[in-house]
């Protein structure tokens, strides 16, 4: 068997290959391949039950997969073939759960000197580490609490500090936010990402949130039952989805179907269905047949939306607002163009009621054109 | 090839308890499958030969067995119906009205379940035998009565202290889904103009109904099983049931192993469809009432009717447990019973004689003692070994394991006796304690593993995995995490399993020799040659130690996992 491109990857610090998982007849890992490079942070995201947590399990060694192969800092941890599975205790990973999983008999300096007793380290050492993790975790001072009486958020900073402590080589971490309210979660974002850059160690998060698959990641991994979707960074998944699911998963985005009626090499124009005449002309990576069918994708906050028909723009849509919505923070208009509504996120200072008719454009730029 | 992928994913440490629970499996199958064979052979262990149906027809032509059968299925008829009333009626009281001193009451209505029937049984001869019963005296004086008024032996008696002994069983059954019943189903009928009564008649009732049937078909299946009350006011006075019939085909000269094998498998097979049908009833009852969220009900406000409700609650608790052991006392002081208390005979010489002056009973509660702590602490880690195994491992056939370790739920105690009396008899163990410890722990391995499953399966998974995360190989996580998390609920089955232990008595009385006498046993024999004093001291020794040991733990019972006793 030849080794295919990702495999040889030479800057890679983790790299899974081929990954096959069933839990009884259903496939829950489908040929996952993919990379991590040192000191970066990758993000699995997906909805639920596609497959994230398997995934990462595998790499804890909490599951052992059907085939294909784990390697870690140039060990092989995983490969079914060969019979290998090292124990999860000898994969110096740190781990941290959604349910935050700490020691509710232990005190926090317990919970978080366990890892470290674990590997013999001296004591002057441990106590030294764990105020220094605690420090930067924002929980000194607090060694002799009892985990219990801690609030959630502290809880979590707690199996932070907990899989952070031995300086582990990958920390994995399942949704270990979505316990914890909107508030608190973002941030606690910010600050995985600051302990990300500040500790440099390599990363893999999962989540089933796209904003803080943005915040917290280097890079991307969408997911969809079991199949890798799209790997990229968070920009190029956001801007340049590479299918339906991608755009309307990461992005939110309006998707409407269509078929190219004239295209060049960086730009289509494609005919919508929902409607006579309604023409969009998209960025295009490689040039389409014209006449092949296709979607448009865009986001609901590039689309300007004004009353009066802009002069000689192009990508104009006309329509009429069916229903509007207070965000807060934008107005949240739903728009009839044609038999299709679309989604605009417009700012606040927009004032258009509802049944009005308006115009939308949409920069060439911002419209992505998905093939079938 | 994708089977040994899956196999490959086992660790070592998974399959090593994998073997201690295939050796479980193994003991708990030996010990019920050498009945049923030995149903099909003839007696005798030289030359054996096999007989086929042959065992059972002139076993069950004999008129005497045919009485047993009838016996046994009027006893349990009675019973069951017995404690259904009370259990059912206790359970609503306190689980939905506003009865006064509710807390007291939910104590003491258990307290039954933990001690044993057997001495139970004793404990009403001395209150309602005739002549010589203390409720007999005391109605002859009160009220010019017949000094036999009260006949506690026979059918009549069994049915009354098997039906106060097992209404806790219904009790625990029922409060449960009472109290985790969801409000607004009753509310809803509130809504729609219905009283209270009507809501409860029409509502209530028939939601508890799955709960009521089960409780009524363990009941059923624990009095066909019961052992020690029919061998105590029954058998010495004719009236015999299969499970004493088993046990006296044993004491003839030449024991008949085919007979009593024969009765064994036919009861076996009664229990274990009952107990198969219960489980079934089980299952399908989840989820009809059963919300999770834990709401408390509100109460029915009774008005004057609550303190009728807490006088039926006294006088079940004065039935069951203050009337047998306050009697048991009383008569353990007295120097001689002649069915009258009298102060100024009060003596301490009949504990002298149970606790140091007998030789057999002395060692009756030593080895008692010994069998109940070490058999305990070997039975919750077996326990604890057969629940992970079955709940948090990848090995094939999990389900094959939890089906066989449940099986000794439904056979009778004295039947798994007999089986462990023909599996041991010819080899060099028969005559050890560790017989009855292996008998004592394949009876009750389903008490335990399924008083664990509850706190094990509370257990999130992840606080193992995340110290195996910290670097803890499987042995570090064990008594570092896991067995630290579980203490409070490996203690309580430790309780449970030394309570059961301590006063079990129809297996052990199957496996005794001269030098292996348990409490029970020794208790047995004191019926016939001991005084009413000197029997009466040596229970409430037994009802002292079970008590006591229940006051140290002092923990909220739950009801499910113990009810499997
Ligand atoms: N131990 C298991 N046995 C059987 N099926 C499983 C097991 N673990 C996961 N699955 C199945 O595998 C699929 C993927 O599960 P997984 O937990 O990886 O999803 P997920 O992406 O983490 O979802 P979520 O966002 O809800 O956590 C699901 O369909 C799940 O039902
Ligand atoms: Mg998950």
């Amino acid at each position: 068997m030849t080794e295919p491109a990702a495999h040889r990857d030479a800057g890679a610090f983790l790299r899974v290959h081929g990954l096959v998982k069933h839990f009884g007849g259903m496939r829950a890992l489908d040929d996952l391949s993919f990379s991590v490079a040192r000191g970066e942070c990758l993000t699995l995201l997906g909805p639920s039950g596609c497959g994230k947590t398997t995934m990462l399990r595998c790499i804890a060694g909490f599951e052992f997969p059907d085939s294909g192969q784990i390697e870690i800092d140039g060990q092989c941890v995983c490969d079914p073939e060969r019979g290998v599975n090292v124990l999860p205790e000898r994969r110096q990973f740190g781990m941290v759960f959604q349910s935050y999983a700490v020691w509710p008999h232990m005190t926090v300096e317990q919970n978080v000197a366990y890892g470290l007793r674990n590997r013999g380290a001296a004591k002057a050492d441990i106590s030294a580490r764990v105020s220094e993790v605690l420090r930067m975790v924002g929980l000194a001072g607090r060694e002799s609490h009892n985990v219990t009486r801690l609030s959630g958020g502290q809880q979590q900073r707690v199996a932070l500090a907990r899989a952070l402590v031995y300086r582990p080589k990958v920390l994995l971490f399942d949704e270990p936010l979505s316990n914890l309210d909107a508030r608190l979660r973002e941030r606690m974002r910010q600050e995985l990402r600051r302990l990300h850059k500040e500790t440099a160690i390599t990363s893999i998060y999962v989540t089933h949130d796209q904003e803080e698959a943005m915040v917290v990641s280097d890079r991307i991994v969408v997911m969809n039952e079991g199949r890798i979707q799209q790997i990229g960074s968070p920009s190029e998944v956001y801007d340049r989805p590479v299918s339906r699911f991608v755009a309307d998963f990461v992005g939110n985005s309006n998707i409407l179907e269509g078929c190219v009626e004239r295209a060049d090499a960086k730009s289509a124009l494609v005919a919508l269905e929902g409607g006579e005449n309604l023409f969009l002309r998209c960025a295009v990576g490689e040039r389409p047949a014209p006449g092949a069918a296709v979607a448009v994708s865009f986001h609901p906050e590039e689309v300007h939306v004004a009353a009066s028909r802009p002069a000689n723009a192009e990508n104009i849509l006309a329509g009429i607002i069916v229903s509007r919505s207070d965000m807060g923070g934008f107005i949240d208009y739903r728009v009839r163009v044609g038999r299709e509504v679309i989604r605009v996120d417009a700012p606040r200072r927009t004032q258009h009621s509802e049944g009005q008719e308006v115009f939308l454009q949409i920069g060439a730029e911002s419209c992505q054109c998905l093939c079938r | 090839m994708k089977h040994t992928r899956a196999l490959r994913a086992v660790r070592a440490e998974e399959w090593m308890m994998f073997g201690v629970a295939l050796g479980v499996c193994a003991l708990v199958l030996a010990l019920v499958f050498v009945v049923a064979w030995q149903s099909f052979l003839s007696n005798g262990w030289d030359h054996p030969s096999f007989r086929g149906f042959g065992n059972y027809v002139t076993t069950f032509r004999k008129p005497w067995v045919q009485a047993a059968i009838l016996h046994t299925v009027s006893v349990s008829i009675g019973t069951t119906a017995f404690a259904t009333v009370i259990g059912v009626s206790l359970a609503w009281i306190n689980a939905r009205t506003n009865v006064p001193c509710r807390s007291l009451l939910e104590v003491v209505t258990i307290v039954p379940f933990f001690l044993s029937p057997f001495v139970g049984a004793i404990a009403w001869m001395y209150l309602a035998a005739p002549r010589v019963g203390l409720l007999n005296e005391f109605a002859h004086a009160a009220f010019g009565l017949p000094l036999d008024v009260l006949n506690i032996y026979g059918p009549g008696g069994i049915v009354w202290v098997q039906g106060i002994f097992f209404t806790p069983f219904v009790y625990l059954m029922t409060i449960g889904t009472l109290r985790r019943m969801d409000p607004a189903l009753e509310e809803g009928s509130r809504a729609c103009g219905c009283g209270v009564w009507t809501t409860t008649w029409r509502i209530t009732l028939p939601l508890v109904m799955p709960a009521i049937l089960s409780g009524v078909i363990i009941v059923f299946a624990a009095s066909a099983a019961e052992f020690g009350v029919p061998l105590a006011l029954g058998s010495p006075y004719g009236f015999e049931t299969l499970s004493t019939e088993i046990f006296s085909v044993l004491q003839r000269t030449e024991p008949r192993y085919d007979m009593a094998s024969t009765m064994g498998a036919v009861l076996l097979a009664a229990t274990l469809i009952l107990v198969l049908f219960y489980q079934r009833v089980l299952r399908s009852r989840e989820f009809v009432t059963v919300s999770g969220k834990g709401f408390r009900a509100r109460a029915v406000d009774l008005k004057g009717w609550r303190y009728a409700a807490l006088a039926w609650n006294l006088v079940y608790a004065l039935v069951a447990v203050v009337l047998p052991l306050l009697i048991l006392m009383i008569v353990s002081l007295q120097k001689v019973w002649l069915g009258a208390i009298d102060t100024s005979d009060f003596t301490a010489s009949n504990y002298r004689f149970a606790l140091f002056a007998n030789p057999g009973t002395r060692s009756g509660i030593e080895h008692s003692l010994v069998l109940a702590i070490i058999g305990a602490f070997l039975a919750v880690a077996l326990s604890f070994i057969v629940t992970r195994i079955i709940y948090r491992s990848r090995v094939p056939g999990r389900y094959w394991i939890d089906t066989i370790t449940s099986i000794p739920l439904g056979v009778p105690a004295i039947v798994l006796g007999l089986g462990a009396l023909i599996v041991f008899i010819r080899t060099p163990l028969y005559g050890t304690l560790s017989v009855l410890l292996l008998a004592y722990i394949a009876r009750f391995i389903p008490v335990g593993q399924r008083s664990i499953a509850g706190s094990l399966l509370a257990l999130s998974p992840e606080l193992e995995e995340s110290s195996r995360a910290c670097g803890a190989g499987w042995a570090k996580t064990l008594t570092k995490v896991t067995l630290p998390l579980l203490k409070p609920g490996l203690a309580a089955s430790w309780m449970l399993l030394f309570i059961i232990f301590l006063r079990e008595l129809p297996m052990s009385i199957m496996l005794w020799t001269s030098g292996t006498e348990v409490m029970s046993v020794a208790l047995y024999q004191m019926l016939d040659l001991a005084t009413a004093g000197e029997i009466a001291a040596y229970a409430i020794i037994q009802a002292g130690i079970i008590l006591l040991v229940l006051l140290c733990f002092r923990w909220t019972i739950r009801g499910e996992a113990i009810l499997e006793a």
